[in-house]
């Protein structure tokens, strides 16, 4: 008997072996993406904080929604057409999409029809003045307004980084930026 | 009390050693690193026979902890790791720690703490050996410090990993 449990504490060993071995592919595996980087990681973008969305030629009625994701998506990248699709899978009330380098609208329609994206929600950017009004210069791209002021903008590299944007309450706190200094109040000694 | 502490700590002796030799057997380069460095002769046969001794101290802190063999592998362990610690620090050496059988991130070496742990894993031994086992010791609670350390393993280090892949390779299915 003492045998037998033996035995079997020595194949859960190596039960054991083999995990780590599993642990330490996956981990390969993530060194391999970021030596190569090719990992989707979203990268801040530095925008004007005082833009209102009516004030970048996007609808006024923008400036009041409580959470807007503006989207800048272009023709010309194939990663634009891969978030535009996961939009269409999983829509959201909250997004507004900004189209560039379309050149004529007839292909701004065009594109939005291939990936079956509905153009009641869509601002074909032809002069590109809306993202000039942000600097935006890189696609895909987000800025997230609340209360028609802009509480972040970064590049979104995959459908996969744009779904925490999308709602207010899944925004991870790690997304949002510093809060800003709480304001002195009166009667307060500054030592 | 004192033959619940002394189950404790050999359990937990006993798991960090099974850990490491895991590590060890999974992932050979970072030890065998380590052993090159010391410029140890043999670092490829070594290495396994460091994990495998490994194992063998962690299954004598379940299954036989007051047994002699069990003491002088529990504190072998110690003075070789001791030893190598020592020895990068008469030559003066950065010796890559692969602590615990796994490459450190930090870039942690051989020193000190090597040394300050030679006296706790004669204290393991010796708690092993004298304190009361309180029934709980024998061949069959070694399937059982390997399942838990199987189920630890999967739940903080091959989950989160999997998911992470299986998020980028969604991705990818997208492009």
């Amino acid at each position: 008997m003492t045998f037998l449990w033996v035995v079997v504490g020595v194949l859960s060993v190596l039960m054991v072996i083999c995990l780590l071995a599993l642990v330490d592919q996956y981990h390969t595996l993530e060194l391999i993406r970021a030596k190569l980087k090719i990992e989707d990681n979203p990268q801040p973008l530095n925008v004007p904080r005082d833009r209102a969305p009516s004030g970048i030629g996007l609808p006024l009625e923008l400036d009041g929604k409580p959470h807007l994701v503006v989207l800048f998506l272009s023709t010309s990248c194939n990663t634009c057409r891969s978030i535009a699709k996961g939009l269409n899978d999983s829509p959201s009330p909250n997004i507004w999409v900004v189209l560039e380098h379309a050149h004529t609208a007839e292909r701004a329609l065009q594109w939005l029809d291939a990936v079956a994206l509905p153009a009641d929600r869509v601002t074909i950017d032809l002069d590109g003045s809306v993202a000039d009004a942000l600097t935006i210069d890189v696609t895909p791209s987000a800025v997230v307004f609340r209360e028609g002021r802009v509480l972040l903008a970064q590049t979104i590299p995959s459908f996969r980084q744009l779904t925490p944007l999308l709602s207010a309450g899944n925004m991870p706190p790690s997304l949002l930026p510093v809060k800003e200094l709480a304001p002195v109040e009166e009667g307060t000694a500054l030592r | 009390m004192l033959a619940l502490l002394g189950v404790t700590i050999r359990f937990a002796a006993a798991v960090l050693l099974l850990y490491a030799a895991a590590r060890k057997f999974a992932s050979p380069a970072p030890f065998r690193r380590t052993l090159d460095e010391l410029r140890v002769p043999g670092a490829r046969a070594l290495g396994p026979a460091v994990a495998s001794a490994e194992i063998v101290a962690a299954m004598g802190l379940v299954a036989a902890p007051r047994s002699a063999f069990t003491a002088i592998l529990v504190v072998g362990l110690g003075f070789c790791f001791a030893g190598a610690a020592l020895v990068a620090l008469v030559r003066g050496q950065r010796i890559h720690c692969a602590c615990y059988g796994g490459a450190s991130k930090s870039g942690a070496t051989l020193g000190i703490r090597q040394l300050v742990a030679l006296p706790v894993w004669v204290a393991v031994a010796g708690i092993a050996m004298l304190a009361p086992d309180g029934g709980i010791s024998g061949p069959r609670f070694i399937p059982a410090l390997g399942a838990g350390l199987a189920v630890a393993v999967t739940g903080f280090a091959l989950v989160p990993r999997a998911l992470r892949n299986r998020s980028y390779l969604k991705v990818l299915e997208t492009k």
